[in-house]
């Protein structure tokens, strides 16, 4: 319902690649739980992250075979505290105006 | 669709990719529908949407490097200054043009050197050429003298001491000059190339 911004999923990929280091499919897993983004749009958003700095990636045997992790930087670091200081910011702004309003009393009450 | 039916049409649809840029996204998705496994692979496959979408979002974000940063909606401003990373295939082919250009005007460009040469030759050389007058003119007044030529003699000498405080007087800015013209003209030609090599 609401769509989910670039900015906001570069913060979201960020917190995420923050929690921990992880891999690209796991990372679309996890959106999927909080966004309904579509899951082609991942791999544009990390590998922009990772050209900007903010992301370094590193590969490890996993079963066989290779997983490509991805592991925060410090610039990413620092991108994403700024992130998250904006969104409460703006989930501040949001909410003041979207809160209901607060009970009113019997005398007041339009009907 | 399988997913080796997705990648093919995925790879086939990443033609227009710089090799590097392709290699990465396939090596991504390939090791996407790995970790789906072998009994997600419909459903992985579904989810990601067509192969030409897919693959319309990386191009997209390829070609947007470079212009533009990640949008940002809001007013909002940021801490951080994501350096808008350059596109590696625009700076050769300036540096290409770049050179095609100077060896094409080069009977323009070439004046501007030939005349710092110059210059900076006749600086240095002037002085030069007066101390070595001096000293001969002096040396040769000495044999006139010895010869009983002392009018001559006295002339030649007077001339050489002339022109030796001539040296004196202009080798030292003249030299100084040439050292700056040469200076102003190393930082020129480094200027130029920084220029033609793109900005950085």
């Amino acid at each position: 319902m609401f769509p989910i911004s670039a900015a906001l999923l570069d913060a979201m990929v960020l917190s995420l690649v923050d929690r921990e280091d992880t891999y690209g499919y796991k990372i679309t897993q996890d959106m999927q739980t909080a966004a309904k983004i579509s899951e082609s749009t991942l791999y544009p958003v990390l590998r922009r992250l990772q050209k900007n700095g903010a992301l370094e990636t590193f590969d490890k045997a996993f079963m066989g075979r290779n997983r490509r992790y991805y592991k925060i930087t410090a610039l990413g670091q620092a991108m994403l505290s700024q992130y998250r200081v904006d969104w409460t910011q703006h989930k501040v702004q949001v909410d003041s105006i979207l809160e209901a309003k607060p009970a009113v009393t019997s005398e007041e009450e339009n009907v | 669709m399988t997913a080796a039916e997705f990648l093919q049409q995925l790879a086939a649809n990443l033609q227009c990719l710089q090799e590097e840029e392709r290699a990465s996204a396939m090596a991504y998705y390939h090791e996407y529908f790995e970790e789906a496994g072998e009994e997600n692979e419909m459903e992985a496959v579904e989810r990601l949407g067509s192969p030409q979408s897919v693959a319309e979002r990386i191009i997209m974000d390829v070609n947007a490097e470079g212009i533009a940063l990640p949008p940002k909606s809001g007013a909002a401003s940021y801490a951080y200054e994501p350096g808008a990373p350059t596109v590696q295939k625009d700076s050769t082919g300036r540096v290409i043009l770049a050179i095609v250009l100077i060896i094409l005007t080069f009977p323009f460009w070439i004046a501007i050197p030939i005349v710092w040469f110059t210059f900076v030759f006749l600086l240095v050389f002037l002085p030069f050429t007066f101390f070595a007058s001096g000293i001969a003119a002096v040396i040769q007044s000495i044999f006139k003298c010895m010869t009983l030529n002392v009018a001559g003699g006295i002339w030649d000498l007077g001339g050489g001491l002339f022109l030796l405080g001539l040296t004196m007087l202009i080798w030292y800015p003249f030299v100084k000059l040439a050292w700056t013209m040469t200076k102003g003209f190393g930082k020129m030609c480094a200027g130029i190339f920084k220029f033609l090599c793109g900005k950085e």
